[in-house]
């Protein structure tokens, strides 16, 4: 008999016993049931362990919360008050040398950076609109700042976010971030420098990916219509497209090119200046061809060039120009690539 | 009956008979974690949904406070939603809630995590009652009425090992943790403890 008290004992012990009576699933009832059977002399002692756990009950608090979703409420106004804290942002940023104190200023935590870049290797054609998708709340007003070819932009969001557009380029956003996500969408170029909260996700969509700041500072660079590449300088994002199931995490150095036509996506490593020197006034080109020389002229001067003859070679063009004239520019590339050209106001002629 | 120290053997003993069918739960519990820390508010409010009444209900028998205890699951959600991207794994978000409610609750009262049960109010208040139980009878009237006595002689350690176990379907080494015990094997003698004294009454 005390053998068989023991029996009764372990069942009140054991937890997949106690499972089994109060929450059952077919696992656990083949193996109760089974166990049963294999064992007939301890039905007695099954019934009685059951009993037992059935019979316990906690006594009714007597108390009904009726205030779940007052304390949800309160739980989600809380981010606001705990994120505002923006005046170092403010404070760089009003240093015209903010951008040559890169180094350093990548070492504060308090400040997210994300270059959103859209490089046009051809020329305006590329402005081919992304499917913009809209900010969350409908409801609240969308805002667009749009640069003209040759005009570059730099302007503050609603969380004290601070955007540089490039030239030809638009930037979308809610008047009002909602507290679930700041949501922005991009067609062209942009360097964003994300207030830190981490509470909200900075996420910039443009054409079909999605690029989410996580921890740290980052650098994307969405380039034309078929080539989109996001490139991160510092800390972490995620990159969602459709066809990645789990999003795509990059590490600091790394640049993710995405083609549209063949839905392929490559993982390299770039040098930040390369990719966000326009912010810095730095004209650049690393073995340019022709039609990107010239797409990247218009858009960065805003001129219009038209082309006189053919160039005698297809060209490999590398070059940096810092804060330079269009004609110091053309002066350089006239030398190197034998041309001739004129500018007469926004008309640019190159003659072979 | 009354020597529970000789069961802490038997705990060891997991074979009744038959291999055990694994617990099955687990895994989406730490999906869905894992889909609210990498910042879906989706998963958030599943969180919350799923856990608001458990909560509240486990920590008002923890404190005997109702205002306490909403404010701090408010605490709790509030930390957890804006440190999500730092909250470490779990599989069972449950217990990671539990815990996060008693330290808070513990915090804020001022109390040991051993004796924040022992206030004034009557906590884990568990009781047996014939209503639920099946025509086939085991036990009977005078038994049942017994048992309700030994439950009421327990400790409130005991109890609060029983409402883990029996009501939060929480396992040993949970338990432990959840009541400050530095091993597994004191979490389950008191269980162990406590059923024997019912045991006894029978």
């Amino acid at each position: 008999m005390e053998k068989q008290k023991d029996i009764t004992f372990l069942l009140l012990t054991d937890p997949e016993f106690v499972r089994w009576v109060r929450k059952p699933n077919g696992e656990l009832d083949t193996y109760w049931k089974n166990w049963m059977l294999a064992h007939p002399d301890k039905v007695e002692q099954v019934k009685k362990a059951r009993e037992i756990i059935v019979g316990l009950q906690l006594k009714q608090t007597g108390l009904e919360n009726t205030n779940k979703y007052k304390v949800l409420q309160q739980i989600l106004a809380t981010e606001k008050a705990e994120t505002g804290t923006s005046g170092k942002v403010a404070t760089l940023q009003r240093n015209p040398f903010f951008w040559l104190l890169l180094g350093q200023w990548t070492k504060v935590a308090a400040i997210l950076v994300l270059t959103l870049m859209s490089i046009f290797v051809l020329s305006r054609m590329s402005l081919n609109p992304p499917v913009v998708v809209a900010p969350e709340k409908p409801d609240t007003p969308l805002l667009t700042k749009v640069t003209q070819f040759g005009e570059k932009l730099n302007f503050k969001l609603p969380d004290g976010s601070s955007v540089w557009l490039n030239s030809g380029s638009e930037l979308i956003f809610p008047e009002k971030f909602d507290s679930l996500e700041r949501r922005v969408s991009l067609i062209g170029e942009g360097f964003f420098d994300v207030h830190q909260d981490s509470s909200r996700t900075f996420r910039v969509v443009s054409g079909d990916l999605i690029t989410d700041a996580i921890g740290t500072s980052f650098n994307v660079k969405y380039s034309e219509k078929d080539e989109l590449a996001v490139s991160l300088v510092s800390g972490k994002i995620k990159v969602n497209h459709d066809s990645l199931e789990h999003g795509l995490f990059l590490e600091p150095g790394e640049q993710l090119r995405y083609r549209d036509s063949s839905n392929s996506f490559e993982l390299t490593s770039f040098s930040p200046e390369n990719i966000t020197g326009w912010k810095d006034g730095l004209l650049q080109f690393t073995d340019a061809g022709f039609d990107e020389v010239i797409g990247q002229l218009e858009r960065w001067y805003g001129v219009k060039i038209s082309i006189s003859g053919k160039p005698g070679h297809s060209w490999r063009l590398s070059g940096k120009y810092k804060n330079q004239n269009l004609d110091l520019v053309l002066d350089r590339m006239a030398y190197i690539e034998k041309f001739e050209y004129s500018i007469i106001g926004k008309n640019v002629n190159l003659k072979f | 009956m009354n020597k529970p120290k000789k069961y802490t053997d038997l705990a060891e003993d997991k074979d009744l008979g038959l291999h055990r069918p694994k617990p099955v739960s687990e895994e989406t519990d730490a999906d869905l974690w894992n889909q609210f820390r990498q910042g879906s508010e989706t998963a958030f409010i599943k969180i919350y949904e799923q856990h608001f009444e458990q909560l509240f209900n486990y920590g008002y028998r923890l404190s005997g406070q109702p205002q306490l205890t909403e404010d701090c699951i408010q605490d709790v959600f509030i930390k957890i939603r804006l440190k999500r991207a730092g909250l470490g794994d779990t599989n069972c978000i449950k217990f990671y809630l539990m815990k996060c409610l008693k330290r808070k609750l513990v915090r804020e009262m001022g109390k040991s995590k051993k004796t924040i049960a022992c206030l004034g109010h009557e906590p884990f208040f568990i009781i047996y009652s014939h209503e639920q139980v099946l025509i086939d009878q085991q036990i009977h009237e005078e038994q049942a009425l017994q048992l309700n006595q030994a439950l009421e002689k327990l400790s409130g350690r005991k109890k609060e090992a029983l409402y883990y176990f029996y009501f939060e379907s929480l396992p040993y080494h949970q338990i432990s943790e959840l009541m400050g015990l530095s091993h597994v094997k004191s979490a389950r003698n008191l269980v162990y403890q406590a059923i024997a004294t019912l045991k006894s009454a029978l």
